[in-house]
């Protein structure tokens, strides 16, 4: 009986697990946002490492304030229609980044979440519509099930960015590489 | 035999496998196409059963046939995308695939075509490919583009998936379908680019004579949302038909020296999330160069200098991801009978799409009309009318 329950629950937390909440702010809004706490990093590092992570993943800085140690970004997942032979582009979701830091932690979050449609053009190039759809919006009447994975896959980028990030931020500058020393003929 | 099917699904699938398994921008194989097929019914119940009109010429190119299903085009799409590099096959099949490959085929449709330099047989695969062609990126500003690859002309394309309206437009059915040659395009910026190209003239798999066409398109996004080309092709004695003609000895040989220009216009405009709105116009004319052709030119085509041209407004409005509806208005001329359509037309167009599956099925309901200032179209007598009016449903089929 044990066994039957416990497989139950196992079917029940299956889809659960995959149906994961995208966080929401007070407005509403799709919003992942942390304080992260970095002992002993210097704000001034916080604000190196943040925009070398920033540079790194291809992010369109808008904001850089060093003084006030500050930056904000945008960037954009990729989603994908899986197809039935291979997978095609869909559509984007774009959004931004905004990073603060103080000595000893910095504050992140991810939001203004848009997915912009994308559809292939006259030269069969995929390019955006223009048309946009907030990822807080659940409805898609008629492609309910590819939107909710393209909300799903948000989850799981944004979720994996926001490690990446973390693990870039507290990163122990690497030692300069010494100059290799000329070989003399006394050793 | 009874090995190499089993070889050949395992290749299959492992192809299958590997793009799926691919989650980089760079380097991905997508096999894409569609399959469409259409009912219509015409109110003018023109006597021959196709709706080309009284004279049998170009009255609609396409979705030509009412009160039948009839099947369209069936598409079979390769593209291999790598940083430096883009390779597109596209092959169709299927009625619409003959009519716009025509100039890879002989016969009804080709009367002009020259003898195929290669055996004709040659023919029979060609007509199959709708695009064949590579992109390689020098710089990646530079990109040079060889191949067989769909025109740069125009607003709307053959694949019915990509329009709005099913029925095509009397400006893309009388402009050219694609090319054959070579085209670099260099981007200045992220709003504006420039190609410019060499090409076979207009829709000839195998040219006729020595004399090629330019190509040219200037494209300039100053919003996101906002997107004009401008394009040329241009060319002296490209036009097929008429060096057929002269040759055939109908026309005087002074009438193969002319320069013909075709200049068009395109914009796509979605002003808000719901709200599109579309224009293209074209205008093209002869330049006969030699004095003595102009008797023969103007008994031929009304006119020394022929041209031909119009103007389409695309409007349309999603009032959800499922349904839309859409408008087309559409002035064509064609007086001088240089191109197809050898009158005047103005069309409208209505299109309700349904759009269902993820966006993979797409189930057109679609009114039309067309209005010539002479009795172009054809009535139940087989006589002729100022105008066909038509309403169909398309269905198509995308992955």
């Amino acid at each position: 009986m044990r066994a039957l329950l416990a497989f139950l629950c196992l079917l029940l937390a299956a889809p659960l697990a995959h149906s994961q909440a995208l966080p929401l702010d007070s407005q509403g809004k799709v919003s992942f946002y942390e304080v992260v706490p970095a002992d002993s990093l210097r704000a001034g590092t916080l604000y190196a490492h943040a925009k070398r992570w920033l540079a790194h993943h291809g992010y369109q800085v808008s904001t850089a304030d060093s003084a006030a140690g500050r930056l904000v970004a945008t960037q954009a997942l990729a989603m994908y229609d899986r197809g039935y032979l291979t997978k095609k582009l869909h559509g984007k979701v774009r959004y931004q980044l905004m990073l603060e830091v103080k000595n000893g932690r910095y504050r992140l979050e991810f939001n203004n979440f848009i997915f912009d449609y994308y559809q292939e053009d006259r030269a069969y190039r995929l390019v955006p519509t223009g048309k946009t759809k907030p990822l807080e919006d659940s409805l898609a009447t008629g492609w309910q099930k590819l939107w909710q994975s393209h909300r799903h896959d948000t989850l799981l980028g944004i979720n994996s960015l926001q490690a990446d990030l973390k693990t870039a931020m507290l990163a122990v500058a690497k030692a300069p590489v010494a100059a290799p020393q000329a070989r003399s003929a006394t050793w | 035999m009874n090995k190499l099917l089993p070889t050949l699904a395992l290749a299959a699938v492992s192809l299958a496998a590997h793009a799926q398994t691919d989650s980089t921008d760079t380097g991905k194989l997508t096999v894409s196409g569609y399959i469409d097929s259409y009912y219509l019914t015409a109110f003018n119940k023109p006597k021959s059963g196709n709706l080309l009109g009284v004279d049998q010429l170009a009255g609609r190119a396409f979705d030509r046939l009412p009160d039948q299903f009839a099947l369209g085009l069936v598409q079979a799409k390769l593209a291999y995308s790598n940083r430096k590099s883009d390779l597109v096959i596209d092959l169709t099949f299927g009625p619409n695939a003959d009519l716009g490959n025509f100039g890879n085929t002989t016969g009804a449709l080709n009367l002009y075509r020259p003898a195929s330099p290669y055996v004709a047989a040659l023919y029979g695969t060609s007509a199959a490919i709708k695009q064949a062609y590579f992109t390689y990126r020098i710089v990646p500003k530079l990109s040079v583009t060889v191949g067989q690859f769909g025109t740069h002309i125009g607003y709307e394309v053959i694949d019915a998936p990509v329009n709005y309206n099913y029925s095509l437009s009397n400006l893309f059915n009388n402009g050219p379908f694609y090319h054959i040659g070579l085209k670099a395009a260099y981007a200045f910026n992220d709003k504006t680019s420039l190609m410019l190209g060499v090409v076979n003239n207009w829709d000839n798999l195998t040219d006729n004579n020595k004399q090629k066409s330019l190509i040219g398109q200037f494209t300039y996004k100053p919003l996101s949302n906002l997107t004009l080309y401008a394009n040329w092709i241009g060319g002296h004695g490209d036009d097929a038909y008429l060096s057929t003609l002269v040759d055939a000895g109908t026309l005087p040989t002074a009438c193969d020296n002319y320069q013909r220009n075709l200049f068009d216009l395109t914009t796509n405009f979605q002003v808000t999330s719901r709200f599109y709105l579309g224009l293209n116009a074209a205008y093209g004319w002869y330049n006969f160069k030699d004095n003595d052709a102009e008797q023969a030119v103007s008994a031929l085509f009304g006119s020394t200098s022929p041209a031909w041209g119009g103007a389409a407004l695309y409007t349309n409005y999603a009032f959800t991801d499922v349904l839309g509806l859409g408008l087309r208005y559409e002035y064509f001329n064609d007086k001088n009978g240089v191109r197809y359509l050898h009158t005047s037309s103005n069309s409208l167009t209505i299109t309700a799409p349904i759009t269902l599956a993820a966006g993979k099925l797409q189930v057109k309901p679609e009114f039309r009309l067309d209005v010539a200032p002479n009795a172009y179209y054809e009535n139940a007598q087989g006589l002729g009318t100022d105008r066909q009016s038509t309403l169909g449903m398309a269905f198509i089929y995308k992955y």
